[in-house]
């Protein structure tokens, strides 16, 4: 009985021992939900994309499946698109990689599953399929650019219009180049939307008469939001 | 050339209704000619925060359809009558009305008042799309929440595509001890993340019902509240005075002020 009167006592005249602070909490949460919302790329697209870069980066390196990590986050203008994907080993490959791979190649090669089936898989699946896919490689080396199985039927454009598989879309800048590519994360920043590149600082929202000159954090411009 | 404002802010109930009574009297005091519209068709409240239920004849649709004309619909304040009330229909759906409907009935507006403040319901669906029709700015009211800010975002994003491009923030019913105990988020944590300038910020203060109660503006009280002042100095803002931010922070009790407090000092 007198114990926790004694621990509410000294709780209040130290305040809250294990302090959460829970807007910490909050402030992360929304980054990436505000990420994912303005980005508007629905879970599908986003796993395929997923799945292609790594199909990407595999065909060069090893990557560790089982701690590899892709998210996205948004700090006041910008939204980025982190993809850590830890590496094994580089991969003994004939193909380096300033030789192109046709795109065309590389659309008829990939079997495709049923959008049922896409939409079914969760991330234990796709980590399994990944890691049988990672198997086949070690066995047979030319399986490498045979690797996923996603049904792009839907989605042509997002394929064809990449172009040249081995030149990722502009938007996307691959920093591998400052790597020895061993038991290193890459990262990927996109400015967003993800396949469109202009200045987010042309909507610089400007009301000049409008402004608090005590207000310490004003901003003048902002991402580009979801309007769908 | 008159100001055409929404108060919108994608999630129900963060006050956006609240501010508009607020900032509509606020501004009417300061000698602007006030038209405030309410567009939450089938839901109307703005009539009840301002006291006004009672004198409601005619509201927007019969002016739309003709059964009368749109100063029979205006219901002029009496404490202040600089302001206007043009009502919402309380038994129709928001689908009664469209958007080329909502820019005849403001235009008209125009040539009277200098001010149409539009209060818009939840939501991001008809409603929403009449009351931005033909507003040229927008104010987004939130709160320091999750859910409100990912509504507020999205929000921001329709109304930049719908080209609203004066887009500014009230964040309302801020707790500033809450802030200060980490578990709520700031002004500068909301305005960082939603990026759009800052017009005001409300406290949270049990004076926001009892005005609501009586069908009195907070900024008619003689001595002003937290949040009265807070939304006088919103007025002032938009009629692009400069007013320091009110000081709402509250310093970390010390161990010696917790002390003291503790034993009744
Ligand atoms: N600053 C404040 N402090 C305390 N209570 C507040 C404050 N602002 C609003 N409220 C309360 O919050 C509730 C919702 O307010 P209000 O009706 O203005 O919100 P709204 O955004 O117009 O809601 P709706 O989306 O339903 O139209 C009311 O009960 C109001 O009294
Ligand atoms: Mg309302």
């Amino acid at each position: 009985m007198a114990i926790p009167i004694i621990s509410d006592l000294l709780e209040r005249l130290f305040g809250s021992s294990e302090d959460p602070h829970s807007r910490d909490d909050v402030k992360r949460r929304l980054q990436i939900v505000l990420a994912h919302d303005r980005l508007a790329l629905d879970p599908q697209t986003m796993e395929m994309m997923r799945q292609e870069i790594i199909a990407v980066v595999s065909r060069y390196v090893e990557v560790d499946f089982d701690s590899l990590e892709f998210s996205l986050a948004t700090n006041q203008r910008v939204t980025a698109l982190t993809a850590n994907l830890p590496i094994k080993r580089i991969r003994p490959l004939g193909r380096g990689p300033d030789q192109p791979i046709h795109a065309d190649d590389e659309v008829k090669r990939i079997e495709l599953a049923s959008p049922t089936e896409a939409s079914a898989l969760d991330a234990k699946e796709a980590e399994a399929a990944l890691r049988k896919f990672e198997e086949n490689c070690r066995d047979e080396p030319e399986l490498i650019h045979s690797p996923l199985d996603i049904d792009r039927s839907d989605l042509p454009d997002l394929i064809d219009g990449a172009g040249d598989a081995l030149h990722p879309p502009e938007e996307i800048e691959a920093s591998e180049k400052e790597s020895n590519l061993l038991d290193q994360a890459e990262r990927i920043h996109s400015d967003e939307p993800p396949f469109r590149k202009d200045g987010s600082d042309s909507d610089a929202l400007n009301v000049p008469d409008m402004s608090i000159p005590d207000a310490t954090a004003k901003a003048t411009s902002r991402p580009k939001r979801n309007s769908k | 050339m008159s100001r055409i404002i929404v108060m919108t802010s994608g999630k129900g109930g963060v006050g956006k209704t609240t501010c508009t009574a607020n900032l509509g009297m606020a501004l009417a005091k300061a000698g602007q000619r006030v038209a405030v519209v309410d567009a939450d068709f089938g839901l109307r409240n703005l009539d009840l925060l301002l006291g006004l239920e009672n004198r409601i004849v005619y509201t927007a649709l019969d002016v739309l359809a003709g059964e009368c004309r749109l100063d029979q619909a205006l219901v002029k304040d009496k404490r202040q009558p600089n302001l206007a009330l043009l009502p919402a229909a309380q038994n129709r759906s928001k689908e009664a009305i469209k958007p080329e409907q909502m820019k005849r009935l403001i235009k008209a507006l125009t040539k009277v008042y200098n001010f149409i403040l539009i209060d818009s319901p939840a939501g991001i669906e008809m409603g929403f799309r009449n009351s931005i029709a033909a507003a040229r700015e927008a104010i987004i009211v939130t709160t320091p929440e999750i859910s409100a800010v990912r509504d507020a975002d999205r929000v921001i994003g329709l109304l930049e595509a719908n080209d609203i491009k004066a887009v500014r923030l009230v964040i309302n019913r801020l707790r500033p001890a809450m802030v200060a105990a980490e578990q709520m988020m700031s002004v500068k944590d909301v305005q960082g993340i939603l990026s759009i300038p800052l017009l005001g910020v409300i406290p949270d203060d049990e004076q926001v019902i009892v005005s609501t109660n009586k069908g009195e503006p907070l900024v008619l009280d003689e001595h002003l509240s937290p949040a009265g002042t807070a939304f006088i100095n919103v007025s002032q803002r938009l009629q692009g005075e400069k007013v320091p931010l009110m000081d709402l922070s509250i310093q970390k009790e010390s161990f010696f002020t917790r002390l003291k407090r503790l034993f009744g000092a």
